[in-house]
């Protein structure tokens, strides 16, 4: 590394600089404020000077963890953890930098420093760690960051900000009296349910270290060939991955556990950018994209070794790649559904943060849907050269993986800088429903231009940065269809087919970012401002009196017009936008980097953008076009062209409506959740009145006082029939010696007649063991 | 490097290192008696680290696989003859005979390591200093002597020189009826000697070959009548030492009206001199004896565990809460032993393993209960000035008043029920483990444990975690006052994480005594 420093200063430098944070605190506050940024600013550097070890790092990436396991502590340095690190770090850097300025005047933020640092340092642990259990603990380390900095406000004593418009909620799990337990149970919330897919996690890895005998990536592929037929064999193959993309799936928010991710906004703005756009929701992304390069790479080699001959076609088909191509088809169909369901919460949620948290969601689905198509297309590119000889058919798994590495940072930056600029909004006007909002490009017209660049690039338009991933994923998505389509007409068979279902999900989703994407900008900076007359414009008065009067006090002790953040805030957000315009152009040295080819940066970024106008890829093309329009023109006509004229685009009754509805209620996916929870509860309070009280306590009330009856009636035993023998026995000797000897004291005399007394008893004994002689 | 430091130490010490550390204390006593009050202390500080400094290096130097199995003691052996009485062919020879092995070595560091916090927890004793200090070095001396002898007549000498200076430290120095219980305890503890040194003379007389010496006695096998005999009377005289019921009666008084590092030597040390009576005398020295005991001594163990338990939830003193506890700690010890020996009869390897576990586990009880009663007379003793009284039931709300000192009491307690993390877990695991295998019956002081748990919990509820009396003062303990509790504190969690620590000294020991039964 750099300066030849070791590799492990990347993670450590931020786990134990963030135990420093409070320590600083005692010092200096603003030094404080900064530390996070400072030793980030430095993990940075030293992350981007990996870039040129890939692969062959210079100094020692192996160190003995636990001796006796033989365990190491290892660092892997291949393209997409060093990618990961790069992006995670840049990120992370960039978000304390802005953390600085719109955390200022927040009380505990020692509390949150810490919490941000170890953050990203968890995540840097999980990247760059070649040891699963070392990913694992960096893993937890986010979840239990992500538990502290969502519920971070857990002191805020006033009710929650009244929704405009809000859903009743008859379910008692659902009623918050503070703003603080709302923000609590959100936290508690991310943490449980990413907990319940870390708990299948931890079970599916030590499931793969009992047959790999090892935790380390790089030694499970050189080994491949030991435990794959093995666990093919016994069927444990595909469960044992499905275990691990279980913790994926919590992580990543993917269906069915996507829901904590919505709720999470209830912390400050920085820490849903930095779980959004660095770490966190990406940790899943990463981990099935490491299990994709492991399993596919190692496979790849193996089938290849054999010179596609015989060998190669027996070992396939001993070695289960028919098996984990189910493996891959579950990520697929999980990445689009996720994508699609998402996708339509956004368009009918209220709040700002919120609608960039499903748009998160939908772009993860993404992500996934690219890892599950590539690992497709490997596997049946496999299949058709070496079962069907299908020679001629040209498939390359290695670009729709690509294409999803290149969506992790697409929409890390796009992503990061949203959620920074909206911190920016709900910061200025002090509510984070977009209901409230509007008219604000007059005011902050530096955050207007910098939301636009984001929101283009969310929605996939070119050339922001979102168009060439998203559309590269989607024409793999395609790509899939056709292949599939080729392998069955030359008579193949699939498992099943799923390719056209991917890509039709993957381009209605498409079609619905971009509206809400519209109507998101539309709602914000369009139309007349509201904020003055909320309680008049939402139609909806109880108990807000006693909202609006803190409200326009907090509004008094601020600024009363919303304004541009200041530098801190706005120098991020600039970066981050140049990065998203010329993203295209940087491009090509990743794709370079991450498949370790040596193309000229030229040829790259023509094949990049005439590929869309290829024979291959113009049909997706079109139909990704033709989907931006069908979801574009509609939310540009609603929501932006005509945002001055009252919104009468949801009727108060009929089928508008009823979707509406039930897409606010998020598909009542959440709520049915919390109401399996309510009714389990429920049965756990009624067994613990009914039985519990009942009858186990009143057992164990009737023996704690039997036990308290038996020890008064021992100790009454043991202080008179026990001590009172002895004491009886030794005054009636005082008391006989006396009568003999009533010139000696007292206490000579109890001694004396007692020794004579056991010597007596000695006596007997000895005789007694004599005679049994 | 280092040991060489500690080896060209060691050669310096006139006489050797076992006789040095012995008179030390002793020959200190006068100083301090002479010296008069003013230094007593400080001189006995002085003392009191020193030894236990010795008795550290003494564990660093000696291998634990050594075995006492040279009459003379071996490497570190000394013998000083007193008198050689010229009676026929076989004189009885009189002499002080010293050896060390490892659980000599376990039992010398605990009983310089209490005294020592006995020591500083001395700080409120306020009259007749010199006398009291010039006795405490003294009872010091004579516990050094009991776990350092391996001759039946110089043990005798040092096991009844514990009695003295303890008589006059609870009588003198004690509480309200000291005087009683001292006489109490003095009567009891002889009674119990008195019996076992006339075994010792009977043995004399009946051995093939008349000696005092443990090892010839051990090694010349002894025939099993004559084993059994002195088994029953080395059962009484370590019996009233440890305690068992219904020998135990002494103790809670002598506990209760002694000055509190008078308990804490009598609950962390003293009892511990019958455990290693028993260990020492019965198992090491006549295993067969012990063996056919084996099932009524188990069966006293478990019923002392409980009935000590229930009698010491009925309690409404703390300290006299705290002595029945140390029973009931005790009676592990005893369980240990008792089916370690009918382990060692047998040539089942398992039930030798499982007697291996339980004594170990035995040894480490002792050890671990030396530190973590030594803590909770202590606190018990800090009750006395921070509330002015130790009755449980009028004591409330001890953890708002007095945090610190409550949160080492709290800890205290906790090692005293055997929480994992505590030594006190260890060693009752250890001696579970090994008593069901042998003995599946032994399993009922489980329920041992459970009362334990449950009346020192509703101590700490009473006590500690009730609602403040408005009534009552309360003072925080001063910080002088929890150096002593603190330091203890250390071996308890220490050991918990660590049992090697003393396993390593006992497991040659016991494998000794398991291989090496004649």
């Amino acid at each position: 590394m750099i300066f030849g420093l070791p590799y492990y200063l990347i993670l450590v430098l931020p786990l134990a600089g963030s135990l420093l944070v409070p320590v600083v605190g005692k010092f200096s506050e603003k030094l404080r404020d900064w530390t996070p940024a400072i030793i980030m600013g430095i993990t940075m550097v030293l992350s981007w000077s990996l870039l040129a070890e890939a692969d062959n790092p210079t100094g020692t990436t192996s160190w003995v963890w636990i001796e006796y396991l033989g365990i190491n502590f290892e660092m892997l340095l291949d393209p997409l953890s060093i990618i990961m690190a790069v992006l995670a770090s840049t990120l992370s850097f960039l978000i304390y930098v802005y953390s600085t300025e719109y955390m200022a005047h927040e009380e505990d933020r020692d509390r949150f420093f810490f919490l941000m640092l170890a953050f990203g340092g968890g995540m840097l642990t999980l990247v760059l760690s070649n040891n699963l259990l070392i990913a694992f603990i960096g893993w937890e380390i986010m979840g239990f960051c992500s538990y502290g900095l969502i519920g971070f406000w857990n002191d805020k004593r006033n009710p929650p900000e009244v929704e405009p418009d809000p859903i009743e909620y008859k379910n008692p799990l659902l009623q918050f009296e503070t703003e603080g337990q709302y923000n609590t149970h959100s936290g508690t919330k991310a943490f449980i349910v990413t907990r319940i897919g870390d708990a299948f996690m931890l079970g599916g890895i030590l499931l793969l270290f009992t047959f790999t005998g090892t935790f380390s990536f790089s030694l499970m592929s050189e080994n491949f060939q030991n435990w794959w037929g093995v666990m093919a064999g016994i069927g444990m193959l595909v469960p044992t991955f499905l275990l691990i993309f279980m913790g994926a799936i919590g992580k990543s928010g993917q269906a069915p556990l996507q829901v904590w991710l919505p709720e999470a906004m209830a912390g400050p703005t920085s820490v849903s950018a930095l779980i959004h756009a660095a770490t966190m929701v990406k940790a899943g992304i990463y981990i099935t994209a490491r299990f994709l390069l492991t399993i596919v790479s190692a496979q790849a080699v193996s089938a290849g070794d054999g010179g596609g001959g015989e060998h190669g076609l027996s070992l396939l088909q001993l070695s289960g790649a028919d098996v984990i191509t189910f493996f891959f088809i579950v990520v697929a169909v999980i990445g689009a559904v996720t994508a699609l369901l998402t996708a339509t919460m956004g368009i009918a949620s209220n709040e700002l943060k919120q609608i960039l948290a499903f748009s998160t969601l939908s772009q993860l689905g993404y992500m996934m849907l690219g890892l599950g198509a590539a690992g497709l297309l490997a596997f049946y590119g496999i299949y058709a050269h070496e079962v069907l000889n299908l020679t001629e058919l040209h498939i390359a798994y290695d670009k729709a993986y690509l294409s999803s590495i290149l969506h992790i940072i697409s929409h890390g930056a796009f992503k990061a800088l949203l959620f920074l600029a909206s911190g920016g909004v709900i910061h200025a006007i002090h509510t984070k429903y977009v209901s409230k909002m509007g008219g604000l490009k007059k005011h902050m017209k530096k955050t207007f231009a910098v939301m636009w660049i984001g929101i283009l690039a969310l929605a996939g338009i070119p050339p922001f940065s979102g168009f060439w991933s998203k559309d590269s994923i989607i024409e793999y998505s395609y790509e899939l269809m056709i292949v599939e389509q080729e392998i069955t007409s030359h008579g193949g068979t699939l498992f099943i087919s799923v390719g056209w279902l991917v890509f039709l999900f993957s381009v209605l989703a498409a079609a619905c970012t971009i509206f809400y994407s519209f109507r998101l900008m539309g709602l914000t900076f369009y139309g007349p401002e509201k904020t003055e007359h909320e309680s008049h414009e939402s139609g909806h008065h109880d108990g807000s009196d006693e909202d609006d009067h803190s409200k326009g006090h907090e509004e008094e002790e601020h600024h009363s017009t919303p304004h541009d953040p200041g530098p801190a805030m706005m120098v991020p957000l600039y970066l981050l936008a140049a990065f998203t315009i010329i993203a295209f152009l940087v491009f090509p040295f990743i794709q370079n980097f991450l498949l370790r080819t040596e193309e000229e940066w030229g040829v790259i970024l023509q094949e990049m953008i005439f590929v869309k106008f290829s024979e291959a890829g113009i049909v997706p093309f079109m139909i990704t076009l033709g989907a931006l329009a069908l979801g574009g023109i509609p939310g540009y006509i609603i929501y932006i062209k005509n945002a001055d004229r009252p919104n009468t685009f949801v009727p108060e009754t009929g089928i508008r409506r009823k979707v509406y509805n039930f897409l606010r209620h998020r598909w009542y996916i959440n709520e049915f959740y919390y109401w399996i929870l309510n009714k389990y509860l429920n049965s756990a309070e009624w067994w613990r009145v009914r039985v519990d009280n009942k009858i186990i306590d009143g057992i164990d009330f009737k023996s704690a006082d039997t036990a308290k009856e038996i020890s008064r009636r021992v100790r009454w035993f043991d202080d008179h029939i026990v001590d009172g023998f002895a004491e009886g026995v030794s005054t009636h000797s005082v008391g006989a010696s006396e009568s003999g000897q009533a010139v000696q004291t007292g206490r000579i005399n109890d001694y004396v007649s007692v020794i004579i007394f056991g010597l007596g008893i000695m006596i007997l004994v000895i005789l007694i063991t004599m005679g049994v002689l | 490097m280092q040991m060489d430091i500690i080896q060209s130490i060691v050669s310096a010490l006139p006489l050797g290192i076992l006789p040095f550390m012995l008179f030390l204390p002793l020959i200190a006593a006068f100083a301090v008696i002479i010296l008069g009050s003013r230094t007593a202390r400080a001189i006995t500080m002085v003392i009191v680290i020193i030894e236990f400094v010795l008795s550290i290096i003494l564990g660093l130097i000696v291998d634990p696989a050594i075995q006492l199995d040279d009459p003379t003691g071996g490497a570190l052996g000394w013998q000083f003859t007193i008198t050689a009485l010229a009676t026929g062919e076989n004189p009885p020879v009189l002499q002080i005979l010293l050896g060390v092995d490892g659980l000599s070595i376990v039992m010398i560091i605990l009983s310089n390591l209490v005294v020592l916090i006995a020591a500083i927890s001395s700080n409120h004793i306020k009259e007749s200093k010199s006398m009291y200090y010039g006795f405490f070095l003294m009872l010091q001396s004579g516990l050094l002597g009991v776990f350092m002898s391996i001759d039946l007549f110089s043990f005798f000498v040092f096991w009844e020189l514990v009695l003295i200076p303890m008589f006059f430290i609870i009588g003198k120095w004690g509480e309200e009826g000291a005087q009683h219980a001292a006489v109490k305890f003095v009567i009891y503890t002889h009674f119990g000697s008195a019996i076992m040194v006339i075994s010792f003379f009977v043995l004399f007389f009946v051995a093939p070959t008349p000696t005092f010496n443990m090892v010839l006695l051990r090694n010349m096998g002894l025939s099993p009548e004559i084993q059994i005999g002195f088994a029953l009377a080395v059962f009484m005289g370590a019996g009233v030492k440890l305690p068992v019921f219904p020998l135990h009666n002494w103790l809670p008084w002598a506990h209760v009206k002694a000055p509190t590092p008078g308990s804490v030597i009598l609950a962390g040390i003293l009892l511990k001199m019958g455990g290693y009576a028993f260990i020492r005398l019965g198992l090491w020295m006549i295993p067969g004896g012990f063996a056919r005991l084996s099932i009524p001594l188990a069966i006293l163990a478990v019923f002392t565990c409980i009935y000590a338990a229930f009698t010491a939830m009925a309690q409404t003193d703390m300290k006299s809460m705290v002595a029945y506890t140390s029973i009931n700690h005790m009676s592990w010890v005893l369980l240990g032993v008792s089916v370690g020996a009918a382990g060692l009869a047998s040539s089942d390897p398992v039930l030798q393993s499982a007697a291996h576990l339980a004594i170990q586990g035995a040894i480490f009880m002792m050890f671990s209960h030396g530190t973590i009663i030594s803590v909770m007379f202590i606190m018990a003793g800090q009750l006395k000035y921070a509330a002015g009284t130790r009755e449980i039931t009028k004591i409330k709300g001890l953890l708002a008043k007095a945090p610190h000192m409550t949160s080492v009491f709290i800890l205290a307690a906790l090692a005293a029920f055997g929480l994992p993390g505590f030594s006190g877990f260890i060693a009752e695991a250890l001696i579970l483990f090994g008593a069901v295998t042998i003995y599946i019956w032994a399993g009922i002081i489980g329920f041992g444990i459970f009362l334990t748990v449950g009346y020192i919990l509703w101590t700490l509820n009473r006590m500690v975690f009730s609602d403040p009396d408005p009534e009552m003062e309360i003072h925080e303990a001063s910080r002088s006052d929890l150096i002593a509790p603190v330091l203890m504190m250390i071996p308890v969690i220490l050991l918990g994480f660590w049992p090697d620590l003393v396993l390593n000294f006992t497991q040659s020991v016991v494998a000794f005594m398991l291989g090496g039964s004649p």
